[in-house]
């Protein structure tokens, strides 16, 4: 359950800080824990010195073992190695179970009863006794390993919506910025074939996203100035928390952008904010990671 | 009934503890308490910034909790399947998140709250109260899903769900037991990778409501938790099944008869 590496077992057991075996027959692991979006995939390698327990588990008497523990959100998985590949275990561990830091116990168990515990290669002063083993109980321990898991991340949005334009009224090569900010999203509405021009200049790797939105930008942006002014810090509730008015809002003022009507205020172009909020601090794609969505905590 | 519920960010979460420290009796008045934590976001914030940024969408109302105050809170096992219905779609990794928490118990758990946890416990002594209101309203310490008021009710019904996929006990009837014996479910999650283990709650649950009801009850739940605990060191739980781990509970059981040291 939590093998507690300094407990005193009544057979010999292969841990660190203990002379049961000698030194040079240790168990060794190696963790490797990497983040995807949405999963933590972890691979524990499992290096074992020890003749007579590397023989138990290739006779399939006792098996490597991982045990994943997240104490903060109560998740609690045994995983155990592959028949084939005995001396690794690789699972993949859904993000939404795990929180903060997360244990791995490493350790050989007994997955059958042993009658008699080889002790060929244990201390001298085990000589003449005889072990018997149940399942479940450890032949060797490794120092458990920690590893960090980042809160989960929720799917983030671009500020900007691109509507088709169900009505066709837009000629194939033109486009409108509708800018309302109480709405959600900026909203690029345009013909079917400017949209599938929009859709093929995002995923192409070859443009990046200020070719895309620049124009839309500092539309938005000679807009978001007279709002600013109008509201003068005081903004409407019905304006939404998580809709781009704020977002852009809060990123202005992250990368020190000010526009405004006011002469006397030091401020930037509107061609240099846009190329700033598109480019800030080296992040190409800052809108990617302005939003939350409503949905859901 | 949808409703949205204002998060609280890290900010919100801090103005929140502060109100705590300086006049904890706001937390058993929701509407001042967030009147409050609004003029203090006004005053710490920076421009644009606010105590909460995003809501959390709660699948039906948890105006039933709120509406009882009359009758008294009702139970905890009453009261844990509406907080999972309301909070259906949050996963365990959201579900120990502080501000989450933090943010039912200020903004929907108003009416509940005060009458469950009774607002006599309020006392001369603002720093007990201030313990009092942290632990209930907000988040301390490592047993916080044991002492926050919403916290609890949800992983009481999260735990009592994991349990009944193994025990042979219904769901319901595990709930129950959990809930109206809190001296065994509190020695249990102290124990978290006792309590992280689903066949081992349902064994342990499962030899209680089998003729040894005498587990329920604090002392005897502290003497199985230790047998239990000095096994677990020495064997592998995770590797027995339900079968082997009944038995094992069984064998670990404090006899009765001789009553129980604690």
């Amino acid at each position: 359950m939590r093998h507690d590496p300094n407990r005193h077992f009544l057979y010999p057991v292969a841990r660190q800080f203990s002379d049961d075996y000698p030194p040079e027959s240790r168990i060794m692991t190696d963790l490797k824990a990497v983040h995807t979006l949405d999963s933590v995939q972890v691979t524990l390698t499992y290096k074992i010195d020890d003749t007579s327990i590397i023989k138990q588990v290739r006779d399939s008497n006792a098996r490597c073992v991982a045990m994943l523990y997240c104490p903060d959100t109560l998740y609690r998985q045994s995983i155990q190695a592959n028949i084939n590949n005995p001396l690794q275990i690789k699972t993949s561990v859904p993000l939404n179970l795990l929180r903060n830091k997360v244990q791995v116990h490493p350790i050989v168990v007994a997955q059958k009863n042993i009658q008699k515990l080889p002790l060929d290669t244990v201390h001298k002063e085990y000589e003449g006794l005889s072990f018997g083993i149940s399942v479940g109980q450890p032949l060797a321990i490794d120092t458990p390993w920690f590893f960090d898991v980042n809160p989960p991340q929720r799917k983030r949005q671009s500020i900007f919506n691109l509507i088709i334009d169900t009505e066709a009224k837009y000629k194939p090569d033109e486009f409108e910025v509708r800018i309302d900010p109480k709405k959600r999203y900026i909203e690029i509405i345009a013909g079917e074939d400017t949209m599938a021009w929009f859709h093929q200049l995002r995923s192409d790797r070859n443009f990046t996203l200020p070719s895309v939105y620049m124009s839309s930008l500092i539309m938005v942006l000679a807009q978001f100035k007279d709002y600013d002014e109008e509201y003068e810090g005081n903004i409407p509730e019905s304006i939404p928390f998580d809709g781009w008015f704020w977002s852009l809002r809060k990123k202005m003022d992250e990368l020190s952008i000010t526009i405004s009507n006011d002469p006397g205020k030091e401020q930037l172009s509107l061609i240099m904010a846009a190329q700033r909020l598109l480019t800030g601090h080296g992040d190409l794609r800052p809108f990617r990671r302005l939003l939350w969505l409503r949905e859901g905590v | 009934m949808i409703e949205q519920v204002p998060f609280v960010n890290d900010t919100g979460y801090r103005i929140l503890e502060q109100i705590a420290v300086s006049n904890p009796g706001l937390f058993f008045k929701g509407k001042l308490l967030r009147d409050r934590l609004e003029e203090q976001a006004n005053e710490q914030c920076k421009p644009g910034e606010s105590y909460y940024d995003r809501f959390i969408t709660l699948d039906t109302s948890l105006a039933p909790l709120n509406q009882i105050r009359e009758e008294g809170p009702g139970t905890d096992a009453d009261n844990a399947p509406i907080i999972r219905q309301a909070l259906s779609s949050i996963t365990p990794a959201e579900a120990s998140d502080r501000l989450l928490w933090a943010s039912i118990n200020c903004f929907t758990l108003s009416g509940y709250i005060p009458v469950r946890w009774g607002t006599t416990t309020l006392r001369q002594d603002n720093l007990k109260n201030t313990a009092f209101v942290t632990r209930r309203w907000l988040w301390k310490g490592t047993d916080s899903r044991t002492w926050n008021a919403a916290a609890r009710l949800w992983w009481l019904a999260e735990l009592a769900n994991r349990a009944g996929e193994f025990s042979k006990n219904s769901e319901e009837t595990l709930l129950h037991a959990m809930a109206n014996n809190v001296g065994l479910y509190h020695q249990l999650t102290s124990r978290r990778y006792l309590a992280a283990n689903a066949r081992v709650v349902a064994a342990i649950y499962d030899v209680a409501l089998d003729g040894s009801q005498h587990i329920l009850e604090f002392a005897y739940a502290n003497q199985l938790m230790k047998a239990l605990n000095l096994r677990a060191g020495t064997v592998s739980f995770d590797l027995f099944g339900y079968d082997e781990l009944y038995e094992i509970v069984e064998k670990s059981l404090p006899p009765k008869e001789r009553g129980a040291t604690g």
